[in-house]
């Protein structure tokens, strides 16, 4: 398939490699002059990413006033992406109706993990029949991550428990995903930094040039040829349940060929080492690396679609590194205890003043003459209001990014009635991505002015 | 049965909104009637009854499945000592037993007669222990790989559930990368061979110095060497043997300085004469691959005015270099020898000569015999790798990742029959990984092909083999690990600042406190409930210093006995208190769910809808001064006090033990009151107390089988399940050990039955 747009990928594609280390420079401009204009061509999708924030925020220090417009100074939590703030949206009023308990009693962090990007209702239970729905960002996956090596990257900052129940009677898949490829099915998610570079970039350590590169893209596939026979074999044997299980594997195994197919078309990028050379061990440390990598993946166009949880649902994770030392999940039933709202807000803080810079590095980094943040949708927030309250309305919400011009960026949203559903958002966002799509969880309007 | 109060308004989790029919399909007993009539009518009846749910309506709607949930919940709720309340009716013990066998019994009849058989159990992915430790036993190596594997979703509290178990392209991607991994350290490119031995003629190597032969040696007059490069095929030891002599002159012996790659491996005074050469070996470890072997002669001594003309010069004299290795059965790693154990050889046309590799191959790897298709398919993956300009071993190399990367490999297939049982294949694998967390080994695999493994007693000898074997450690490393949760000390983060020198060293050695007091009752036989009054423990320096335990030196964990009441048993071990404490404090409520959930097969249930809270949330709001205060209002809510003052009780007998186990008398709340009352009356002081009540209590044995029973089977215990292990325990002694639980749970037919 050779479009104008996979042309124009190649030769960046080529041109990054000669580029070896210098990947990190703003290398983009340089390309330019050769091709053709480039309002000729189709414009680039959209990237999008969504980033998930445990337990909740210090909401009245989040949100910019009560009322829809431009916005003016940006209050304490929000401060960081001031230099950025023509090119966000805060959207207030937002709520997810499927965190909320009713029956299912407790259980609201690993709710919130598992609804923040479905909408759905998540099955109670500790292990069979895991059920809650497909992410919005699987749906863009699906129409965005053809062209890609990863259809999608998924990414955290825990691998979570490694016993013992999550959260009252909830599986660990609820808590520790927020990507749902199927409404049974989580996507896995990498949390060492350094894998996921190795993952994308391949490993520093080992330089391979194109002919050995190819060579073991094919053993790879003769390897999988196999794999995929033994499954057709197997589906025949097997109960209902079980070849399910299955058609996640035969599923994995067809991204894999995917993701060799566009390799192929793609060569490894030479990869910055000395990106790793510098990652310190702390939390912030492997923060910002991640959101440098997050970056990285989006101007290589190894994907378009990431999904990223800094925390487990009901994370209690220590931010020691910020002078924190409780668990945040234990901090967050503050109780209105002073000491421990100036805790929480620290924490808070230093999220956004860590997605800052990974805003920062979009708006740097230009994607054919303009910067990369234009043509993004990078959706960051939590499905839980106030962690005392563990309240599924007035959630922090902000989208940063123009979307390839289809959002009207540096303003504040607040719809008139006092909630509407956040998956009215992100059917909006699918609609302006291109996906003909009716409706998305309980869905029952898109946002209008977004 | 003496009753204190009527109350309305008491909460029954998780059973509101059940209504009965004025039906009764389902055929309650008359004893039950009448003991539910006795016991729960007072709260549980009509249009206002407590919960919602109403014992005297038989249902209408609810199918048989819903019936045994709910007469499941009563009996729990009943063994609990949640229901009836204490504070409202107290059940003599012969009374609460009593209920609980009617309850026990119309849930047996009604799973016989409606037939409701537990959901089938799911297919297992390999979990990342289990792909370590099968990988281990089939190859003899350690797979790094597995390190980069994404953590296993957890189901009830285990990771080797397949419905909690799901697999997606980072997986596969770790998979692939592995495969290659091991492939590479199993089937290397070059063959084994017997020790091979390189023969070098010393005249016929590079010299650094222009000399000629004397005596069939070169002759090295002057400071110089020789040099060769050689090519290895494998890693390993090697000899290097040097055929020498010199000319001896001076008051030192010539020097010969032997180099690998620049790097010096000896220096060796040769004593030997010029006419009676000797050899000289040394021993080095090679890798794989070229290396650059020099000789050198370093001490030139010439002194021509020497009135003995035999000690005027000193030269070295080579006469030979042999190279020869690797010494260690030829470098091969144990999986190499035995894929290639049957190798007819080379004269063989690749496809037959594939046949039998492959074929063992698939059965080892696939933990069962390939079908004539599968080895065929297997057997042209050779063949292909040869057309395509591959050896034969590349070809056995593809088709040992290709094996790895397979379903087949990667999941405990249980293929559907009609019979509902388990292949003697499958049996042989559901053992093997409930014990070894690993694959099955030949005698096992052996026994499923002849059908002996379904034999009772040889599936019980087994059952003992595979106890006694080195492998059962996973049992206290991947089941005792979990069950107790003490995997979490990986990701717990104790504050710094208030615990100090809480590194990965202690870390290391809480874990292997706890698994190894769970091996050695395991391996020693002794009764379970060692676990829980052990006057022993296992501690190293580190460890005994946490502990303020004098006289343990050393980084090794050795069994120390104790005096001190105030350790020995599970509850007053460090991993387990810390992995039930936040960061900065301890965690009553943690604590006390811990001991109901891992110890008396009590989880709690939710606390109530509407209630918005976890219970240890709850407790988040409470400042440690006034704990108590906010814990007696637990108790003093009816919706919470039927499960918290049991649970509240328990976690306060643990308050001497500080958020990472270290004793205490006194916290920032002053002195520390470890004092509570169990719902029976029962008065707890401390955590002597409580070791007691638990290790008197016949739940602790029925904890332990459950958890073993969802670990093995890979399913929830169901309503039956539960019965049926609690008959099983109350068969057996109150001095039972860990393997005579094992030795029943594998005789169940859970355990080799689809569902």
């Amino acid at each position: 398939m050779a479009t104008p747009l996979r042309r124009l990928s190649l030769s960046r594609r080529t041109f990054l490699r000669g580029a070896g280390v210098a990947i990190a420079l703003p290398w983009l401009e340089a390309m330019t002059p050769a091709l053709t204009a480039a309002s000729a061509l189709p414009k680039r999708p959209t990237r999008h990413a969504f980033i998930f924030l445990p337990n909740g925020v210090k909401i009245d220090e989040w949100r910019p006033g009560d009322k829809s417009g431009r916005l003016g100074d940006l209050p304490y939590l929000l401060e960081p992406l001031d230099p950025y703030k023509e090119s966000i949206t805060v959207l207030s009023r937002l709520a997810i109706d499927a965190a909320r308990g009713y029956q299912d009693g407790p259980g609201d962090h690993a709710r919130a993990a598992a609804t923040f990007l479905t909408c759905k209702r998540a099955r109670k239970t500790g292990g069979a029949d895991i059920e809650v729905g497909v992410s919005v960002d699987q749906l863009l996956a699906e129409e965005l991550g053809q062209e890609t090596q990863l259809r999608s990257l998924e990414l955290g900052m825990e691998g979570g428990r490694q016993a013992g129940i999550c959260d009252s009677g909830y599986s660990c898949a609820y808590s520790n995903n927020i990507a749902w490829r199927t409404a049974s099915t989580p996507v896995a998610k990498e949390v060492d930094p350094k894998e996921v570079f190795r993952r994308l970039f391949g490993d520093p350590s080992e330089v391979l040039d194109r002919a050995e590169q190819e060579r073991r893209r094919d053993k790879t596939r003769l390897v999988l040829d196999q794999a995929l026979e033994d499954i057709k074999r197997l589906q025949r044997k097997l109960g209902p349940a079980d070849r399910s299980k299955l058609e996640e594997y035969l599923t994995a195994i067809h991204d894999l060929e995917k993701r060799l197919a566009n390799a192929d078309e793609q060569p490894t990028l030479a990869p910055p080492r000395e990106l790793l050379e510098r990652a310190g061990r702390s939390y912030g440390d492997r923060l910002a690396l991640m959101y440098e990598i997050m970056a990285l993946a989006f101007q290589a166009d190894m994907t378009r679609v990431i999904t990223f949880m800094t925390g487990n649902g009901g994370s209690n994770l220590s931010h020691r590194h910020i002078g924190v030392a409780e668990g945040h999940h234990d901090l967050s039933h503050h109780g209105n205890d002073e000491s421990k709202l100036a805790k929480i807000r620290t924490i808070n803080r230093f999220q956004v003043e860590k997605f800052a810079g990974f805003v920062s590095r979009l708006q740097e980094i230009e994607d054919e003459g303009e910067p990369l943040l234009d043509r993004c949708a990078i959706v960051f927030g939590s499905a839980i209001s106030d962690g005392n309250r563990h309240n599924h309305d007035d959630l922090p919400i902000l989208v940063a990014g123009g979307a390839n011009g289809t959002i009207k960026t540096g303003r504040h949203l607040v719809p008139k009635r006092p909630e509407i559903p956040a998956a009215n958002f992100y059917l909006t966002l699918m609609r302006k991505a291109g996906l003909k799509i009716r409706e998305f969880g309980d869905s029952n309007d898109v946002i209008d002015g977004l | 049965m003496r009753r204190r109060a009527v109350a309305l308004g008491l909460w029954l989790a998780s059973m509101s909104g059940i209504a009965w029919a004025q039906t009764d399909p389902f055929e309650i007993s008359e004893p039950l009637k009448k003991a539910l009539e006795e016991s729960c009518f007072t709260c549980h009846r009509g249009s206002d009854a407590s919960g919602g749910l109403d014992l005297v309506l038989f249902p209408g709607n609810g199918d048989a499945e819903e019936q045994l949930e709910l007469f499941g919940q009563l009996s729990k709720r009943v063994r609990a000592v949640e229901m009836p309340p204490p504070d409202l009716m107290v059940l003599t013990d012969e009374e609460r037993e009593s209920l609980v066998a009617l309850l026990d019994q119309h849930a047996l009849k009604l799973a016989e007669q409606r037939k409701v058989e537990p959901p089938p159990v799911t297919v297992r992915r390999l979990s990342r222990a289990e792909y370590r430790n099968t990988v281990r036993d089939l190859f003899g190596i350690e797979c790094r790989a597995v390190e980069r594997f994404p953590v296993d979703d957890l189901g009830y509290g285990f990771d080797n559930i397949g419905d909690a178990l799901s697999t997606s392209l980072l997986h596969l991607e770790k998979y692939v990368a592995a495969a290659d991994e091991i492939g590479r350290l199993v089937v290397p490119d070059e063959a084994a061979s017997e020790p091979s031995n390189k023969h070098l003629e010393a005249e016929l190597l590079f010299c650094s110095i222009e000399t000629s032969e004397v005596d069939g040696a070169v002759n090295l007059f002057t400071r110089g060497y020789v040099r060769t490069d050689v090519y290895l095929a494998r890693s390993g030891p090697y000899e290097l043997r040097i055929h020498a002599g010199a000319d001896q002159a001076g008051d030192e012996l010539a020097s010969m300085v032997v180099t690998v790659d620049g790097k010096l491996v000896a220096t060796i005074p040769v004593d030997a004469s010029r006419s009676e050469r000797k050899t000289y070996s040394i021993s080095t470890a090679l890798e794989g691959g070229e290396h650059r072997i020099q000789l050198a002669f370093t001490n030139d001594y010439y002194e021509p005015e020497n009135p003995d003309p035999k000690t005027r010069d000193r030269n070295l004299h080579l006469d030979w270099l042999e190279i020869v290795g690797p010494l260690n059965s030829s470098g091969q790693v144990p999986g190499e020898e035995w894929i290639f154990a049957l190798d007819p050889g080379e004269k063989r046309k690749t496809m037959s000569r594939a046949e039998p590799i492959i074929e063992q191959l698939l059965r080892r790897v696939w933990r069962r015999p390939p079908s004539r298709d599968e080895e065929k398919r297997f057997q042209r993956l050779v063949l292909d790798t040869e057309k395509e300009g591959g050896t034969f071993r590349q070809g056995i190399r593809n088709a040992l990742e290709a094996a790895l990367v397979s379903p087949n490999f990667l999941f405990r297939i249980e293929v559907d029959s009609r019979s509902g049982e388990i292949s003697p294949y499958e049996l042989a694998s559901r053992l093997s990984y409930f014990l070894w967390s690993s694959t099955p080994d030949l005698r096992l695999l052996d026994l499923a092909e002849s059908g002996e493994l379904e034999k009772k007693d040889v599936l019980l000898a087994e059952t003992k083999r595979l106890l006694a074997d080195e492998r059962a450690s996973a049992l206290a490393t991947n089941f005792a690990a979990q069950w107790l949760e003490i995997r979490n000390l990986s990701v717990v983060q104790p504050d710094p600042d208030r615990f100090g020198g809480f590194d990965d060293d202690l870390r290391h050695s809480l874990r292997r406190e706890t698994e190894m007091l769970f091996e050695y009752v395991l391996r020693q036989g002794r009764p379970a409930r060692e676990l829980i009054t052990a006057n022993y423990t296992f501690l190293d320096e580190r460890l005994a210093r946490h502990y303020g335990i004098a006289g343990v030196s050393g980084n090794e964990l050795q069994r120390i006995e104790l005096k001190d009441p105030r350790r020995g048993g599970l509850l007053s071990q460090g991993s387990i208190l810390t992995v039930t404490s936040n960061p900065t404090r301890t965690s009553i409520v943690k604590r006390g769910k811990w001991v109901l959930t891992n110890i008396l097969d009590a989880t709690p249930p939710a606390p109530p809808p509407g209630n918005d809270s976890l219970p240890d949330e709850e407790e988040a709001l409470v400042s440690a001064s006034t704990l108590r205060e906010q814990m007696a209002l637990h108790r003093s809510k009816p919706e919470c006090a039927s499960c918290h003052v049991r649970m509240d009780a328990l976690g306060f007998a643990l308050e001497n033990y500080d958020a990472v186990g270290q004793w205490r008398e006194a916290d920032d709340g002053g002195e520390i009151d470890t004092s509570g009352e169990l719902p029976s009356g029962q008065k707890l002081e401390g955590v002597a107390d409580l070791k007691q009540y638990l290790a008197t209590s016949p739940d602790f044995l029925v904890t332990l089988a459950k958890k073993l029973f969802v670990y093995s089977v890979g399913r929830d215990v169901s309503v039956i399940d539960d019965i049926v292990i609690r008959r099983l325990v109350s068969e057996l002694p109150a001095e039972a050990t860990i393997q005579d639980l094992i030795e029943r749970l594998v005789q169940l037919r859970a355990f080799r039955s689809h569902s």
